[in-house]
């Protein structure tokens, strides 16, 4: 069995890797490949490195299907968002969620809809914490 | 003499030696650069690399030789002894001040070394303590080092194995870089060169050129003197030169391997510097470089009293856009190393202690004690009778 390698983050290039790999659902390295744009020009003995280290970080899981390594991933965007905010807030807003937010809300010009959207996911999460 | 007093000496002697050997490189390198700076990079390595290795070898050479003056198979008359040199011409009137004075000048090592020794209180105990505690810290900064660049490499994901030498990826490198275990090479790279194919075949060339150099072998070898050596100066200004001279030499060949093109070349270490710089700035990739005792494809964090890493890298590709450096033949070479190799020899053996009394010394202990036998009569504010 192949040795785990523990490091909850993905680097940038695995990041696109694993972008490509939450649209397909599950696919070769061909398929990856594919999905990617044209002007990468990535080798395909590289991409198959990137996976092969996805796949020893526990991104992925994979199985064989002739010759062909067939990837899934073993967690969701979601989760990987939720991993990532949660270090992101720890480490550059002093573990303070709320800091976080109202930078959010600083820095980008968030339209009128968008507001109304998070004022709504506010009152249901208080409603829920309520009942 | 006791063990000890020979350890301490053996110190003392290698630390003079570095110096002269670091003197001799200077000056070799300012002559180097009076004619133009035209010897190639790769030649320039290999004379600081052999001076080092004549540098280690100068106490067994001196060693032997004192066998061999013992033995009276060398005549004494080819003894090379600087306090005997000394001794002889102060008798021939060259050094002008009192018998007495001249004796404790020359007995002013051995006083020293004895209030290091016997921990004297002052300026003894003063020097032994500071001796142990740069000994303690820097090599304990060089356990931590290993143990560091350890844990990194083991945090590596294994890309590829040619022979000895291990590729492996890093989430954390900054830059490309090269470390050895007791027989086994690794190449670290940065896990997001995988998706620059150009700039890969460049690093992993340059990398390889430096396993081919011994570069490391070289780096941890320096690493593991640093706790013996940590306040000399020119050990600082050695260490600076190999890793001056290790990275033009390795630029070089590179680009003038085929296939190489300079330009490719100059913008693939921009880009790696740039990379490098980026990551710095990141908090846990910083805690995560490897340190010391690896050798990496540039640098990109500061260091104290150093050239800082942008410097560098501009000397680097100005270097590498000088064409036309010549390698001279190996018997010229050999001729141009020979006076170089034959002063620190000669510096190792003439600061050696004398063996035995010579003449001269009998003559300059008879003199002070003539000196002292005139002194009551001074007092007296008689004239000694001649």
């Amino acid at each position: 069995m192949r040795k785990r390698k523990s490091n909850e983050f993905l680097t940038e290039v695995e990041l696109e890797f694993m972008t490509e790999l939450w649209k397909l659902g599950e696919g070769s390295v061909r398929d990856i490949l594919a999905c990617l744009p044209p002007e990468r020009k990535l080798a395909y003995t590289s991409c198959a490195t990137i996976m092969r280290i996805l796949d020893e970080k526990g991104f992925v899981e994979s199985r064989k299907e002739g010759k062909t390594f067939i990837y899934s991933p073993r967690l969701t965007r979601d989760t990987y968002q939720s991993r990532s905010l949660r270090n992101l807030s720890e480490k550059l807003f002093d573990g303070t969620p709320a800091s976080l937010v109202a930078r959010l809300v600083d820095e980008y010009e968030l339209s009128e809809d968008e507001l109304e959207k998070i004022r709504a996911l506010l009152d249901r999460r208080r409603t829920d914490d309520a009942t | 003499m006791t063990l000890l007093n020979q350890v301490f000496d053996l110190y003392i002697d290698l630390n003079i030696t570095l110096a002269i050997t670091a003197v001799v490189w200077l000056s070799v390198k300012m002559m180097i650069a009076r004619f133009g700076n035209k010897l190639a990079f790769s030649v320039q390595l290999g004379l600081l690399n052999g001076l080092f290795a004549i540098f280690a070898l100068s106490p067994f050479v001196a060693l032997a030789y004192q066998h061999l003056l013992v033995a009276e198979v060398v005549p004494p008359v080819m003894s090379v002894n600087l306090s005997d040199y000394a001794v002889s011409q102060y008798l021939r009137g060259g050094i002008a001040i009192p018998a007495e004075d001249f004796q404790s000048l020359l007995g002013l090592r051995a006083r020293v070394t004895e209030s290091i020794l016997t921990l004297a209180p002052g300026f003894g105990i003063g020097v032994a303590l500071f001796l142990l505690a740069g000994f303690a810290y820097f090599a304990t900064r060089l356990v931590t080092s290993f143990v560091r660049l350890h844990r990194m490499l083991s945090a590596c994901h294994s890309w590829r194995r040619l022979g000895n030498v291990h590729l492996l990826l890093s989430d954390w490198a900054l830059v490309p870089f090269s470390a050895r275990g007791l027989t086994r090479h690794y190449v670290v790279i940065p896990s997001d060169l995988l998706t620059e194919s150009e700039d890969l075949k460049l690093v992993l060339k340059h990398e390889f050129q430096h396993l081919r150099q011994g570069d490391v072998a070289w780096e941890i070898g320096l690493e593991l003197l640093r706790p013996l050596f940590f306040w000399n100066p020119f050990f600082y200004v050695w260490k600076s030169e190999v890793e001056r001279l290790r990275e033009l030499a390795c630029d070089q060949k590179v680009t003038e391997g085929n296939g190489v093109d300079l330009k490719s070349y100059c913008m693939c270490l921009l880009r790696a510097a740039q990379s490098g710089l980026r990551k710095r700035q990141d908090q846990i990739a910083r805690e995560q470089s490897s340190g010391i005792a690896a050798v990496a494809l540039l640098e990109v964090q500061d260091r104290l009293l150093r050239r800082s890493p942008s410097q560098k890298l501009r000397r680097r590709i100005e270097a590498l856009l000088d064409t036309g450096k010549f390698r001279p033949h190996w018997s010229v070479l050999s001729l141009f190393a020979l006076p170089m190799v034959a002063v620190i020899f000669v510096t190792a053996l003439s600061i050696q202690k004398p063996s035995d009394w010579s003449q001269d010394r009998i003559m300059l202990s008879t003199i002070i004690n003539l000196d002292r036998m005139d002194r009551p009569t001074n007092l007296l504010g008689e004239r000694p009778l001649r």
